[in-house]
């Protein structure tokens, strides 16, 4: 009996270019996926692999006249966002769709109360008296969980802490129930009790509101939480996906794999050694100005082929179950893996 | 908010003090004996006696002060060394005069200045840009003298729309007080529309590449809320010291305006007294000066305690 799947957005083959001195820059190459309503997909990538370029590209938000989107298609309830007029985008930017940015600290305008924030978030959307709009943005700043909010919504953000403001933000993100909610780095930059509280917070308004929720992190301890579904970026493409449990459980692109071995764990260390080595990938991201011919991770990778991996860019492809790898050799890869202790 | 006004009022009380002190030994420094000048130089010892008994000119130092500053703080700032008429009458006529022409010349300025800037920098690279940018420093570096002198050839001798000279005041006609202030206006507020011009644009596009403009942009306001309640509301907090600074120097430059267009403004009076050497209305015309500086600066810091939510906290 076929599941029944309900795709709120769906991205399909996105290109998103950079124009810059030295030529256009593919940030992101060709990255497609389907979001589910109720659900979370996380996006997982080193800085400067394109998971922020690729949420704003979905939300339109890239700098005007330095990056576009220069392909493919970007379908919000088989809309495709990527033709919409400027005019028509904005209609769906915050209600819609809506975003959580990285920065709490920087992304509120410093001379606003955040009630009016708020406020004007419900109105950029819905026919509203001021008045009742300010209501409103007390009861979202009491849904996400701020003690007296009738007070705190006459607060300027310098008042608050930072947990505190991406509680505002989130309460913004809320203010026109979006069906998709784009969370970029939510909970970096906050205390660790902090960034808990903020991803309970998350999934309990994803419980409440039975939205999607494209989540874009680095932190895969983050992602064990957070996520149902996970797609792994490396340099502007993807290069693995799957549900969390096999993602988790046995990884099969060698990039997905150093990255595990990066997460410290407790207990991992073999008998005698008190602080176990963490696992680090060599060297560093590509630039996206000049990637490496072939795979765009062979040069660090420990299982690449000097004949083949250095000059053919590899497929992604089914490895099974839906369990979609980018990696030539991922099945060798898959052995070596199993044999090793 | 008093309270705020109130601590700065008491911050300014040594800095007048010191402004007064100035003003006063500055004025005995400089090189001119009064009475000479008032009696000429084939007057009699007795007279020229008589006469520094009668503006006090034999007191010790600092009960000349003393004395200045008694008379100041009770209205009476003294009577001209040379037609022995009341400074302060003068002043009083002439104050109006120079307060209408700053305060046009400041509007003029921020009228042109501020939807320029925004042009500038929403329409950043274009022909809009481009047109701004020239505008604005054409602005900053033509001399108001200049400006000035062409603004008279062109509207009042060559079109004849304006009068050349003279000033008609407020309460009289005040579309002829228009006409006859908006030229100096013109020439005084050019170099700071250009200066507001720049720090607007460059200000704004600072803003709009801001962590909070993008969260503007992803509710889902229109651009021109977005430009308008985030990018620019937030540039007007570097615009105001800019905005005091300009003012102060504007009032620095009426000498020049007046002059050129025969206003009967604070310009004159410096020029006339500096001329003749007339000590009490320099010193009282110093003293208005830096005073009016200190308000500037004082209303300014109210502005920003109304624009910056922030500085309640210091």
């Amino acid at each position: 009996m076929p599941v029944e799947r309900n795709i709120v957005l769906e991205v399909d083959n996105l290109q998103t270019h950079f124009s810059t001195d030295e030529g256009v820059v593919r940030a992101v190459d060709g990255v497609s996926f389907q979001l589910e309503a109720g659900k979370t997909l996380a996006l997982v990538g080193e800085s400067g692999s394109g998971k922020s370029v690729t949420s704003l590209s979905i939300m339109r938000l890239l700098q005007k006249g330095v990056g576009r989107v220069a392909g493919g298609r970007i379908l919000f309830e088989g809309r495709d966002l990527a033709a919409l007029t400027e005019p028509e985008m904005r209609r769906v930017r915050g209600k819609d769709i809506a975003m959580v940015f990285q920065e709490p600290m920087t992304s509120l305008t410093p001379v606003y109360t955040v009630g009016d924030q708020i406020a004007e978030a419900i109105m950029a959307h819905e026919p509203i008296s001021k008045r009742a709009a300010r209501a409103r943005a007390v009861e979202l700043l009491e849904t996400v969980g701020i003690p007296e909010p009738a007070t705190r919504a006459r607060a300027y953000p310098h008042q608050l802490s930072g947990g505190m403001r991406q509680r505002v933000m989130i309460a913004i993100a809320l203010a026109c129930n979006p069906k998709v909610l784009i969370a970029d780095e939510p909970t970096t930059g906050l205390d660790v009790t902090i960034q808990a509280q903020i991803l309970d917070l998350m999934r309990r308004l994803q419980k409440e509101t039975g939205m999607a929720i494209l989540f874009i992190t680095h932190d895969l301890g983050v992602v064990a939480e957070m996520a149902d579904r996970v797609l792994v970026m490396y340099a502007g493409r993807t290069v693995e996906e799957a549900a969390v449990e096999p993602l988790f459980g046995e990884p099969r692109m060698p990039y997905t794999q150093g990255l595990m071995a990066s997460i410290p764990r407790l207990g991992s260390a073999p008998e005698g050694v008190s602080h176990p080595r963490l696992q680090a990938i060599r060297g560093n991201i590509p630039s996206p100005r000049n990637l490496p011919q072939g795979c765009a991770f062979h040069p660090r990778c420990e299982h690449a082929s000097p004949d083949f991996c250095t000059h053919n860019v590899p497929a992604l492809e089914d490895s099974g179950m839906g369990h979609m790898v980018r990696c030539a050799r991922w099945r060798d890869v898959l052995q070596t893996a199993q044999v090793a202790p | 908010m008093l309270v705020f006004i109130f601590r700065r009022l008491l911050g300014i009380l040594p800095i007048l003090f010191l402004i007064t002190l100035a003003v006063f030994l500055v004025m005995q420094v400089l090189p001119g004996d009064p009475a000479l000048m008032i009696l000429g130089t084939e007057a009699t010892p007795e007279a020229l006696a008589a006469i520094r008994e009668r503006l006090g000119l034999n007191q010790p130092l600092y009960m000349q002060y003393l004395s200045w500053i008694g008379n100041v703080l009770s209205g009476d700032l003294g009577r001209s060394m040379v037609d022995n008429s009341p400074v302060s009458r003068a002043i009083l006529y002439a104050l109006p005069v120079t307060l209408q022409i700053s305060f046009l010349a400041i509007l003029i300025a921020l009228v042109i200045g501020v939807p320029a800037g925004v042009i500038g920098a929403t329409r950043r690279g274009g022909i809009g840009d481009t047109v701004v940018s020239l505008i604005g420093f054409s602005c900053i570096s033509l001399p108001g003298f200049w400006v000035a002198i062409l603004l008279l050839y062109v509207l009042s001798l060559y079109l004849g729309w304006l009068p050349s000279s003279g000033f008609v005041r407020l309460h009289e006609d005040w579309i002829g007080s228009l006409q006859t202030s908006i030229m100096p206006a013109i020439a005084l507020g050019l170099r700071p529309a250009g200066i507001f011009m720049r720090l607007v644009r460059s200000s704004m596009l600072e803003a709009m590449k801001s962590d909070y403009v993008r969260t503007a942009r992803a509710k889902g306001i229109t651009a021109m809320k977005v430009t308008l309640r985030h990018g620019l509301r937030t540039s007007l907090i570097p615009l105001l010291t800019v905005l005091s600074v300009e003012f102060a120097a504007l009032l620095g430059n009426v000498v020049v305006i007046d002059t050129i267009f025969g206003l009967p403004g604070f310009g004159r009076l410096i020029y006339n007294s500096v001329l003749r050497l007339d000590l009490t209305m320099m010193q009282s015309l110093v003293l208005i000066f830096a005073v009016s500086v200190i308000l500037i600066n004082l209303l300014t810091d109210v502005a920003y305690f109304i624009l910056d939510p922030r500085i309640k906290e210091r």
